[in-house]
C-alpha cells in the first residue's frame, strides 16, 4: 500500500493537504503540520501587501459547523517569502502551495507574478472568498465570465502549474469549473467554505461573528463537497483538491471515489486536533488494505466506473 | 469540561477596581477552569479579546476578569459595564499552571518525540512527577497579577506557602496586595518609581529571597520581558517554572495559526499560554519578537 502520489508534476508524500487559511502564517506553524503526518501545506491566502482583517470574533465553531470571516488578514507576500523559504528548508520534501487573493481583477497579474519569485511550488487563486465581493456579493467564482477572466490572468503570468479554488455557492459547479479549464487552469480545488451564513446570540440579539456573515465549513458541509466533485470530475479533465467536510479517512477516501487526487483538511484540526493528519492518513491505509488498494490513484474516480 | 466555542452570556454581578488600572468584573456562573486558562470575552458589535481567568469558584458562582483599561475595547470593558450587564465568553481555552510538581498541563501534543524540545519536555515531566510542592512564588507584572491570583487561591487551599510577587511602575497600579496577604501569601512590592514597596524591578526582589531561601516552583506572567528575566533566575537557580506567554489571537481553539511560536510552531492557545520555562528559553521569540494581527513581526 502506497499512499505517496503525484500531483501537476509534483510528488506528494501522502494525499493529504493543508488547507488555506488553517494554521498557515507562519513557517513555524506549517512545519508543525507536516511533523504531525500532513502531506503538503497551503499558505494563508495572500496579497502583495499586508492586510488588517476583520475584529474578531472571527471563528466560531460548534460539533456541526465551523463559520469564519477572518477578512483574509495577513503579512503579505513580500513579508511571507522569508517564511516560504524557512518552511522549504524545514520540508523540502513537501510542496508549498501559495494561496493569493485580489480585490480587483486587474490584480491578479501582479500577485501571480509577485508568487514566481518565492519558493512556491505550486499558486492556488483563491477567487472564491466569500469576504471578498463587489457591490452585488459576488465573488470571481460566482461567474464563469469572471472565473474565466482571472484564471486567464494568472495562467499568463504564472512559473507555476495553477491550482484555481471555486466556490461551491453558484448555481451550476459544472459551468464554473469548465469556464476555469477553459481559461488555462491546472488543477481546481473543490473548495472554498458554503454560504456564507450567519449565528445570531439570542441573549444579545446580534450576530456574532464581527463581519456578521462567514464561510462554513466542517463535517456538515461534506456531502455538498462530494457532489461538486463527482460532477467537475464527470464534466472537466481538471485534477482536483476536494476540500470541504474532511475528517476521517473514509471521508477522505469518498473524495477519490468521486474523482479527486488530493484532499484538502482545515476545519477538521479543531474536530480531531492536531493529529488529525496522520489519524487520516492511516485510516487510508487501513482501507486500503481492507480493499486491497495499492495505489491511492486507482481510487480515484472508481464511482464513477 | 464544557468549553464555550461559540460566545455564552455571562451576567455581571459585581464590578470591583482593583487599581487606576485594573477593573476585575465578577460574572454569575463558572467556567470549572484551571488558574492559568483564559477566556475569549466578547462585547457584541465590538470585538473579542482573550482575557485571563482570575478566579473561578463553582462554589460562589463567580467567574472574574481582571482587565486593565490599556486600548479601546478593554476600555469599555473597564469604563462602560454596569451590573446586570452581560458579556460573552467562549472558553475556557488553554493549558493551566501546575500545582502538583509536573510541568504545564497540555492537551494536545505539539510535534513527534523525535522533536528535542518534546524531549526535554518529557525529561522534565518524569523528573518532577510525584514531587509535593510546599513553596512556591508567584510573579506577576502588571495585569500578570491576575492569574496569579486565581493560583494563589487554590496553592493556598493545597497549603502551599505562597510568596506573591507584585511588580507595577507606580503605587496608583499595584493591585491584590491586602487580599493576597489576608490568604495567608506573603507579598512583596516593587514600583519602578519607589511609591509603594521596594523601588526598582520585581524581578530583584525575586533574586535577592531566592538567595537567601529557594522554593520549588516560579510561576509568572506579566510583561514579556520580565518573565524573560524570570525564567532566566529560575533556569540559573535550577527551580522549574511556569510561565504564561501571550500572542496576537483569534480563534482560541488552535486553528488559526496566528499566535503559533518559532521554530515549535506550539500553538499557544492551544499548547500555552502556560508553557515550562524551559521550553519558553527554547524559543526564539522569547524576550525577542511577537507577531501582529497580520502575521508582521514586531521587536519587543
Amino acid at each position: 500500500m502506497n499512499l505517496s502520489t503525484t500531483f501537476l508534476g509534483q510528488k506528494f508524500p501522502n494525499p493529504i493537504v493543508l488547507a488555506s487559511g488553517i494554521l498557515g502564517v507562519t513557517a513555524a506553524g506549517m512545519t508543525n503540520v507536516i511533523k504531525n503526518g500532513c502531506g503538503a501545506v497551503t499558505a494563508k491566502s495572500l496579497a502583495v501587501k499586508p492586510r488588517p482583517g476583520h475584529p474578531n470574533p472571527t471563528v466560531i465553531s460548534n460539533e456541526h459547523y465551523m463559520i469564519n470571516a477572518v477578512g483574509l488578514s495577513g503579512e503579505g507576500l513580500e513579508n511571507a517569502e522569508a517564511e516560504f523559504a524557512k518552511y522549504k528548508k524545514n520540508c523540502p520534501k513537501n510542496p508549498l502551495i501559495a494561496s493569493v487573493i485580489s480585490m480587483k481583477m486587474e490584480g491578479f497579474e501582479a500577485v501571480t507574478k509577485r508568487v514566481n519569485q518565492t519558493k512556491a511550488d505550486l499558486i492556488e487563486v483563491n477567487i472564491s472568498c466569500p469576504n471578498v465581493e463587489d457591490e452585488f456579493g459576488r465573488s470571481f467564482a460566482a461567474l464563469p465570465e469572471t472565473a474565466y477572466e482571472a484564471t486567464k490572468i494568472v495562467k499568463a503570468n504564472s512559473e507555476l502549474p495553477v491550482i484555481i479554488k471555486i466556490s461551491p455557492n453558484v448555481t451550476s459547479i459544472v459551468e464554473i469549473a469548465k469556464a476555469v479549464e477553459e481559461g488555462g487552469a491546472d488543477a481546481v480545488n473543490m473548495g472554498n467554505t458554503l454560504g456564507p451564513g450567519m449565528v445570531i446570540d439570542t441573549h444579545f440579539k446580534k450576530p456574532v461573528l464581527a463581519n456578521k456573515m462567514g464561510g462554513v465549513s466542517g463535517p456538515a458541509i461534506k456531502p455538498i463537497t462530494v457532489k461538486n466533485v463527482w460532477q467537475i470530475s464527470q464534466s472537466t479533465n481538471l485534477p482536483i483538491i476536494a476540500t470541504g467536510g474532511i475528517l476521517t479517512g473514509n471521508d477522505a477516501v469518498e473524495m477519490f471515489l468521486a474523482g479527486a487526487s488530493l484532499v484538502g483538511i482545515g476545519s477538521g484540526v479543531y474536530y480531531r486536533g492536531i493529529e488529525i493528519f496522520q489519524k487520516v492518513n492511516d485510516e487510508i491505509q487501513e482501507y486500503m488494505e481492507k480493499e486491497n488498494v495499492g495505489e491511492i490513484k486507482d481510487l480515484i474516480g472508481f464511482a464513477h466506473q | 469540561m464544557k468549553v464555550y466555542d461559540i460566545p455564552k452570556d455571562f451576567k455581571i454581578k459585581e464590578i470591583v477596581r482593583n487599581s487606576s488600572q485594573v477593573v476585575t468584573l465578577i460574572f454569575e456562573g463558572t467556567l470549572n477552569s484551571i488558574p492559568g486558562q483564559f477566556v475569549m470575552l466578547w462585547l457584541p458589535e465590538v470585538d473579542e479579546k482573550p482575557i485571563s481567568i482570575s478566579l473561578d469558584d463553582p462554589e460562589k458562582n463567580e467567574i472574574h476578569l481582571s482587565i486593565a483599561d490599556i486600548g479601546p475595547v478593554t476600555h469599555k470593558f473597564c469604563e462602560e459595564m454596569k451590573v446586570g450587564d452581560s458579556l460573552g465568553m467562549r472558553g475556557p481555552y488553554g493549558t493551566s499552571f501546575s500545582l502538583s510538581g509536573e510541568a504545564a498541563r497540555s492537551s494536545e501534543s505539539v510535534t513527534t518525540s523525535s522533536d528535542p524540545v518534546q524531549q526535554s519536555h518529557a525529561v522534565q515531566d518524569s523528573e518532577q512527577a510525584g514531587m509535593t510542592l510546599q513553596h512556591v512564588a508567584m510573579i506577576g507584572g502588571g495585569c500578570g497579577c491576575a492569574p496569579m491570583r486565581y493560583l494563589a487561591y487554590e496553592a493556598r487551599k493545597k497549603g502551599v506557602e505562597v510568596d506573591y510577587y507584585i511588580g507595577v511602575r507606580t503605587k496608583d497600579l499595584v493591585m491584590f496586595e491586602e487580599e493576597m496577604t489576608s490568604i495567608g501569601c506573603n507579598v512583596f512590592v516593587s514600583t519602578d518609581d519607589g511609591t509603594h514597596g521596594e523601588k526598582g524591578f520585581i524581578t530583584q526582589q525575586l533574586e535577592k529571597n531566592l538567595a537567601a531561601k529557594k522554593v520549588d516552583k516560579i510561576y509568572t506572567c506579566g510583561p514579556e520581558m520580565m518573565m524573560k528575566v524570570v525564567a532566566d533566575i529560575a533556569q540559573k537557580n535550577e527551580i522549574p517554572a511556569e510561565i504564561s506567554m501571550e500572542r496576537y489571537m483569534k480563534c482560541g481553539f488552535g486553528i488559526c495559526g496566528q499566535c503559533c511560536l518559532d521554530d515549535s510552531g506550539l500553538r499557544l492557545c492551544k499548547e500555552g499560554p502556560v508553557i515550562t520555562g524551559e521550553r519558553a528559553l527554547q524559543s526564539k521569540e522569547f524576550g525577542n519578537y511577537h507577531r501582529d494581527k497580520m502575521g508582521i513581526k514586531h521587536s519587543f
